[in-house]
């Protein structure tokens, strides 16, 4: 099982001949994912890593109607006119690792695809993982091991960190989901989570959030009112300086709004325990896991 | 980035949205205070411009009943500094005399994402304590509906007809702009209608709107050596007060170091992100930079590298202490993955204390 991708994923890399799209295509292909099919406009007939390159997704599908995601590496300016073909072109999942989309941009896009039934996972995400089976996206592989703890982050390193830290003390993942660091993104936190909660192969959920916006207050007040498989927190920038816009486009905190505090107070008071440093996360997890039985 | 609010002013009015009458005045404008000031009619508010928020509780927000006490009160404002910037830009204001506060603002966000319209009575200093207010998802195919307007009307306890407008302004604005954040607080009902009489705006960086080029040219003018030098490399670097400079590869993963830095005892004095792709070059950059700021006295590098190749982060860092000499300056870097053995071996070569966890690297630099 495992959430949005497993070994039936069949993967289209837009923008497979920029020099990120090559280099991950390659290491999806190491990694076991069935990556069948690329595209880049004006580049139709060639290929790449041995992946046939279409001028457009339509084609691309028309020759592999197996096609059931997209990731995206195209560019920020072009991005948001790749997620549209992606969606137009009957895709039900799009990864989008590009960062720098515009927000406005990406909002009008999200809701496009909603409407059409199609989740977006990102901008500015790492992709998404289910250990051992399949990956759409740019993580390390080898620090994810195989397990039963659904990951969801708005973070990229910081998830490979945890991935680690919850392999060193023996707990796997079932998928790991990167929302993406934007102020808006497609795929919430409450959206994976209810994807973990039908998901057989995952006992717990540890979310990976940061300051800056509402969406962990979002998550918050979805699972005050219908809670499921226990979910533990770890939010990072508790230090940072407010109105300062921490890396991502997303990281920063004005006035009472995306604070660290606001965050923890939130997530503590729908009982999500929140770890106080990186350190504490497994143990936090396996304590949940003892108290869910 | 947070526009300063006379310029979210200028945007307002553009939209017909009312604004009090108020006039600035700039560090170069010290000696026509005098004469700006005397075109508005007392009393007046003198407010510094500043991007931080909380000025008001910070003594930045000051009434005057006269000319020579508002030139007295702005020139003693233009120069201070507050939240590490320096108050360039002081406005004046005739002073609005509102017979009920209330608070307006739109915001990207929500989920499904969509435009977010928060109204509340409870307008001024209290509104984010207060609670109760009305939040609206607006989404961006349906846009702005007459029944939005209709519902904050009645919330608010105004007419739709005079509120509408000002919501359908500011909605424009915030497409047109590239705004994440348009905030009226306090948005005044006086005996002449609804005055916006204090602003915020935040505008999306990443947008390359060009109507934001007079907004960006000014904050890049503000920008200090460190972070022109930041953005020249693609980096995001944060100045902070302590001496313990922060250097890692992405947001989230540079943030939690901050954090545990502070949680050991430490005091971070400068927030570096990489970001991807971290060749030796970069990564040498970095350091350089990390090194030439004058408080930082200890620097923890955190890599958790999965196509970075840990050995040539180490071989820039080699190569930034080489350049730089030796500073006297603590350092520890904890690389892993990619290559980590080879990166540490090259360290330790280069007599650098490198480590395989974050916890083991901040104590060394720490204790």
């Amino acid at each position: 099982m495992a959430i949005l991708v497993d070994e039936r994923t069949r993967v289209l890399v837009q923008g497979i001949t920029g020099r990120q799209g090559q280099l991950h295509t390659e290491l999806m292909l190491r990694y076991g994912t069935k990556v069948v099919a690329g595209v880049a406009p004006g580049r139709g007939g060639s290929r790449v890593h041995g992946v046939p390159v279409y001028d457009s997704v339509a084609e691309a599908v028309e020759e592999h109607p197996e096609v059931n995601a997209s990731v995206v590496f195209v560019p920020a300016r072009f991005a948001p006119d790749a997620v549209y073909e992606a969606v137009d072109a009957g895709l039900p999942l799009i990864v989008v690792i590009t960062e720098g989309v515009p927000a406005h941009e990406t909002l009008k896009m999200v809701a496009y695809a909603r409407g059409r039934g199609a989740v977006v996972v990102g901008p500015n995400s790492p992709g998404v993982i289910s250990p051992g089976r399949c990956k759409v996206g740019i993580m390390p592989g080898e620090l994810f091991k195989p397990g039963r703890i659904g990951v969801v982050s708005r973070s990229g390193t910081l998830t490979y960190e945890v991935a680690a830290r919850l392999a060193a003390a023996g707990l796997g993942v079932s998928t790991a989901v990167g929302i993406g660091g934007d102020l808006v993104t497609g795929l919430s936190f409450w959206d994976a989570y209810q994807l973990f909660n039908l998901d057989e192969e995952t006992d717990a959920v540890v979310l990976v959030g940061e300051i800056g916006g509402t969406k962990e207050e979002e998550f918050a007040r979805m699972y005050a009112r219908g809670r499921g498989k226990p979910v533990v927190a770890y939010i990072a920038g508790r230090t940072a300086p407010p109105g300062r816009r921490m890396g991502h486009a997303g990281a920063v905190a004005f006035g009472a709004t995306g604070t660290y505090e606001s965050k923890v107070r939130a997530l503590e008071g729908a009982g999500v325990p929140v770890a106080g440093g990186l350190g504490e996360l497994p143990q936090l997890v396996k304590r949940a896991l003892e108290e869910a039985g | 980035m947070i526009l300063l609010e006379f310029e979210a002013k200028r945007i307002l009015e553009e939209y017909g949205i009312p604004c009090e009458k108020s006039v600035l005045i700039g560090e170069g404008d010290a000696d026509r205070a005098g004469e700006l000031v005397s075109s508005l009619r007392p009393p007046y508010v003198v407010k510094a411009q500043v991007r931080a928020w909380g000025r008001g509780r910070a003594g930045l927000v000051r009434f005057a009943g006269s000319v020579d006490e508002a030139v007295s009160i702005a020139r003693g404002m233009l120069g201070s500094s507050f939240a590490g910037e320096r108050v360039r830009y002081v406005m004046v204001s005739e002073r609005v005399r509102p017979l009920r506060e209330l608070y307006v603002s739109m915001m990207l966000g929500g989920s499904p994402p969509g435009v977010l319209l928060l109204a509340s009575e409870a307008g001024g200093a209290g509104v984010e304590e207060a609670g109760g207010a009305l939040v609206l998802r607006v989404d961006p195919h349906a846009g702005l509906r007459g029944y939005a307007v209709r519902r904050v009307a009645k919330h608010l306890g105004v007419p739709a007809e005079s509120i509408a407008p000002i919501l359908e302004g500011m909605y424009r604005a915030l497409w047109d702009y590239s705004l994440t954040l348009l905030e009226l607080n306090p948005l005044a009902e006086t005996e002449g209608g609804l005055v916006a009489v204090d602003r915020k705006a935040v505008a999306d960086e990443d947008s390359g709107n060009p109507r934001l080029a007079e907004f960006i040219a000014r904050y890049e003018e503000e920008l200090g050596e460190l972070q022109r030098e930041a953005r020249r490399w693609g980096f995001a670097a944060v100045p902070l007060e302590g001496d313990v400079a922060v250097v890692g590869n992405g947001a989230g993963l540079t943030m939690a170091t901050l954090d545990a830095v502070a949680e050991a005892g430490g005091r971070p004095g400068l927030f570096l992100d990489l970001g991807g792709g971290a060749a030796a070059e970069r990564v040498k950059a970095a350091l350089l930079l990390a090194l030439r700021q004058p408080n930082v006295r200890r620097v923890l590098v955190n890599i958790v590298g999965g196509i970075t190749r840990c050995d040539e982060v180490a071989r820039g860092l080699v190569e930034a202490l080489r350049e730089a000499g030796a500073p006297g300056v603590r350092l520890a870097v904890r690389l892993s993955g990619f290559m980590e053995e080879e990166g540490r071996r090259i360290l330790e070569g280069a007599g650098i204390r490198a480590f395989a966890t974050l916890e083991e690297a901040v104590r060394e630099v720490v204790g």
